[in-house]
This record gives structure tokens, sequence and C-alpha cells, in this order.
């Protein structure tokens, strides 16, 4: 058997991948609050099993065994009306991409490297999906043995973490963390420990970046604590001004705290800012500003080859347009779909032919262009 | 001066400035023989941390490159060492604060308990502090239901942190059941 699947022994197949490609991933349903500029909002649990050796020092006997409790105890608990589990060391490469473009999983569990440089694709590791919505995950075997990551469309950081708790809980009854009183739940590595919590909201900032404030408001995250990170997470660059701002304190703050300061002080503070300059570049700049929507649509609408960060530079600077009111023949929902579907695994999987690089850029314009063949505004 | 007895192989490690006389000079600071005047001894050394985490093997060396721990028994074994990296990561923070799974498994048992009479738990069962601790508990999980604006659940909460603090008149289950889904909006 290749994989897990939704059932336990049902493989993780053709029509689950297809099933899930037809789908919004629940953190580009562009709905929910500020949802102009915060594309999601996701909180993510780090835990370790008691008693079990962690990751960096597990040898691969221990982390079978991990996975195998942490499966069981996944599949036994009432998360979700259909489970999907991923064995994702006998999954390929592919796939294992897919899920790091629907957010997941991360990049580092999908190759399979150990905190660390070692291991690889073969090591034993594993994903549970609640579907059909995909608004939680449960990565195992990544650098903690379990990461529980709950998701949400717009400023939902709240209903988010209640979710993710409520897995928690689940999952410890049937699991055992490793804790003590005074570090809280105990990961691997010392800057998760505590609440092991990390409350993130991915934001999609143009008029920052085009009016330059985007540094200043850079400086001032990380000057709060706070990380600054691009599209995909950690390394990652902000493909089309989009970034994904999360706390990095985890002692000494209660989960509670660290959830209100996000949710009611920081965010809210950077929505504004984004507003306000989006009003100066249709206020004050509204003749250049048109220029960059429009040559953007244009390239869109034109081009015959596009790479990921083409794509995303273009749909970045049109779905501005669109919220600016600049745009009016594009579907806001449409350019979300697009910021998934143009991705290289979603190409692969939904697109014939070969699968390289030119061959996906080709698909990749093609795609863009049929979606947004509307009449040209304006 | 200090007078010291030593033996004749210690006096000539002495001598020779042999390596040995650390160690001699620990040993001597250990029964209380060593004084401030006393050089050439060295001083006595601090009390020897430990550099490897006997459960898992890992050294404190690779802790530091790696910036990752090998199991959990790391974080007691390097505990001093570690306090002022944690100091430095967490903005200060260096006790953990927010919920804990020990509660909830003490949540369990009493909600357990109290929906079967016949086996309800004495308080002479209970781990010290647990009442403190499920308040402390429940006072989270209340702040963050009323963010997320669950007031079902946030009115069950408050039931229960109220019987806890005396300030409620039914059990735990009667105050769950009672929970008036009409009355949740205006308090939460």
């Amino acid at each position: 058997m290749n994989s897990g699947g939704d059932q336990p022994g049902t493989p993780w197949d053709a029509t689950h991948i297809t099933e899930m490609c037809a789908r919004r991933a629940e953190w580009l349903r562009g709905e929910g609050h500020s949802a102009d500029v915060v594309m999601s909002s996701r909180v993510r649990l780090a835990r370790n099993l008691d008693g079990m050796m962690f990751m960096p020092k597990a040898d691969r006997a221990q982390r079978e065994r991990v996975l195998e409790r942490c499966r069981a105890a996944i599949l036994e608990s009432d998360l979700a009306p259909r489970m999907l589990w991923v064995d994702l060391h006998e999954t390929g490469k592919a796939e294992r991409l897919l899920l790091v473009e629907r957010q997941l999983i991360s990049r580092s569990l999908a190759r399979g490297k150990q905190p660390g440089g070692a291991g690889s694709k073969d090591e034993p590791r594993g994903v549970a999906v609640g579907l059909p919505d995909e608004q939680f995950s449960i990565m195992v075997n990544e650098e903690d043995h379990v990461r529980i990551q709950a998701m949400r469309s717009g400023l939902c950081l709240a209903e988010a973490a209640e979710h993710a708790s409520a897995i928690d809980d689940q999952l410890d009854r049937r699991l055992g963390y490793a804790f003590n009183d005074r570090f809280g739940y105990l990961t691997a590595c010392p800057t998760n420990l505590g609440t092991g919590a990390r409350f993130s909201v991915m934001l999609h900032l143009p008029a920052l970046k085009l009016t330059s404030e985007i540094d200043k408001v850079k400086h001032a995250a990380e000057d709060m604590g706070l990380a600054v990170r691009g599209f995909y997470g950690e390394g990652s660059e902000a493909f089309g001004d989009f970034y994904q701002i999360s706390n990095q304190v985890t002692l000494g703050r209660s989960e509670s705290d660290l959830l209100a300061t996000m949710q009611r002080e920081i965010v809210p503070k950077v929505v504004e800012y984004e507003r306000r300059a989006r009003d100066v570049m249709l206020n004050s700049r509204r003749r250049s500003t048109e220029d960059k929507v429009f040559r953007g649509l244009g390239l869109l609408r034109a081009a015959r080859l596009l790479s990921v960060e083409e794509a995303m530079n273009g749909l970045s600077i049109v779905r501005l347009g669109v919220q600016l009111g600049l745009v009016h023949d594009v579907d806001l929902e449409a350019i979300t779909r697009l910021i998934l579907r143009i991705q290289n695994a979603h190409l692969d999987v939904t697109s014939p032919g070969p699968k390289n690089p030119a061959a996906r850029s080709g698909a990749r314009a093609d795609l863009v262009r049929r979606t947004l063949s509307a009449t040209p505004g304006e | 001066m200090q007078e010291t007895h030593l033996c004749e192989k210690c006096a000539e490690d002495l001598q020779s400035g042999n390596p040995k006389s650390a160690t001699l000079g620990e040993w001597l600071a250990g029964l209380g023989m060593m004084t401030a005047d006393a050089e050439p001894f060295p001083a006595p050394a601090r009390p020897k941390r430990a550099d490897t985490c006997p459960s898992c093997g890992l050294r404190f060396l690779d802790l530091k490159k790696s910036g990752l721990v090998g199991c959990q028994s790391c974080y007691e074994i390097f505990e001093s060492r570690l306090s002022p990296l944690l100091k430095r990561a967490h903005d200060g923070g260096d006790h953990h604060v927010g919920k804990s799974p020990s509660l909830r498994t003490t949540r369990e048992t009493v909600i357990i308990s109290e929906a079967d009479d016949d086996e309800a738990i004495h308080d002479d069962d209970r781990q010290p502090g647990t009442v403190a601790d499920r308040i402390e508990a429940l006072t989270h999980e209340l702040a963050i239901a009323i963010e997320a604006e669950n007031y079902e659940k946030a009115a069950m909460i408050r039931d229960e942190l109220a019987d806890l603090t005396g300030d409620g008149q039914g059990g735990l289950g009667g105050s769950v059941g009672g929970a008036d889904p009409g009355s949740e909006g205006s308090g939460a």
C-alpha cells in the first residue's frame, strides 16, 4: 500500500488529489474579518510524546513507533467528518509538494529532512488532514513528534486557536505529552518551549510595498518580537507581497495573552497601515497606481509563458486593483483560486502534458489567461 | 601562611606543577581546607555541570550548535545553562504560563466523578493545588472562548469557574446542563 487514506487502510490516491485540487483551501477562501488584507490565520501547536526520544535523537525504530502511536490516536479521535491520513515516506514527490502548496505540511516534512540536515525522503512521517474543508492538519515526526495546525480564512486567530486546542486535548488523552511545570510543553527547539504555540497571519501588503513602507512595518514587527516570513513560511520569499507574521515568544506568556496581542493589537495596526497606504495610492497617485494595476492585468491576460513569481506578482497587483475598485471585470475569488492553482504541483496534477519547467510555464500562462479572459476593464 | 599536610605523591605533584594539582585543589576545597591565601593551589572549581545528557547522550555543545535538544531530560540536565538563552529568546520569559495537560486530566477526573455520585472523588484524593490550577486553566479557556465569540462555551466555563470560586449555586453537571443560550450574548 502506497499511503494511508481518509479511512484507515484506504489508500490516498488520485481521487483524493483530484478532489482536493477542485476545492479551495480554507486559508484561501478569501472571506472573514479584514479579508481585504488578512488572507488567513493559523495557529500551530508543537508537542512531543512523554518518554519518547525527541526527533534529533530518535532512531528509525523509535520514529516508526511514534508515527504508529500518533496515527492510531489521530484516527481513533473524532476530529473531522472525514480524516485523510498520508504516510509521507510512501508518497511521491509531486503529492508531497501538493500538500506543501496547500500549506498542510511544511517543506521540511515534505523532504523528510531531520533537524540538523540528516534524514531522507524515506524517514517515517505522516500527516492527517481534516476533510472536507482542510481547516486543520496534524504533522507527525516533523521537528517535533506532533504539530497541530488549525487554519481559518481572514483574521480569525481565536477560532483557529480554539480548534487547535480542542484537537490538542483529544490527542493528549490518547498520547500523553512531554511537559514540565517550569518549561511547559517540551519541544525539540527551545524557541518553541512553553505554550508551543505559534499564532500567525498571512497578510497581503501590496500598497505598503509600493509606497516603500514595508520595511518600516517589518522592522516594527521584528522590534515587537514578531517573525516576518514569506509566502511559504520560514526561509521563503514574499512572493506577490504576501507576508506571514507570527509570534516568536512562546515561554512566559499564555496562549490567550499571545492571541489577544496578535488579534487585537498587532494585526489591526498593520491592516490599518495597509489600508491607509491604499488610500494614498488611490487618491494621491491614482494614475501611476492604475498604470501598475493594468500593466499587471495585461501581462496576465497576454503572456504565453509565466513563472510562479511573475504570476504571483501579477495576481497580487490585480487583487489590489479589484479591491481599490479600479478593475471591475475580474472576480476576487478567481484570483484567490489562481494563487493556488498556478503553483507547480497543482499544475502538474491538473494539467496534462509533460512536467518540466518550460511546460509548466506554458500551462500556467494558459490557465491564467483562460481564467482572466473577460473583457479588459476601463 | 597556611600550613598544609600532604602525602608524598601529592607534594610531588604540587611541586612539579602536575595538572593533577587542580583535582587536589578541588579535593582540599571539598574538605574545607582551602583558604583564600592558600596559593599556589588553584581556586576551587564550581560544582561540575553536566556536559552530556545521560538519557539521550546529547552534549551541551551539540545543543548549542544545532539549537535542538535530544529528549525531555535535556531540559532538566541543562536547565541552568539554558536559562539565560531562554530569557533572550523569549523576551525575558523563563517560566511557562498557560495551558497544561495535567490540569485537563484533573478536570476530566472531576467531571467524571460528579457524573457518578457513587464514585465521587474526595478532596483528599486530589493533587495539592488542583483547584487553583483548574481556575487558572479555565480562565485561559474562557478568554479564548470569548475571543472566538463562542458564547455557549464561555457560559459553560464561566459557570464552572463560579462553582470553583464559590459563586455558583449548583453542581458542575447542573450548570453545564442549565446553560441558557438566550442569556449567553449579554454577559460574555
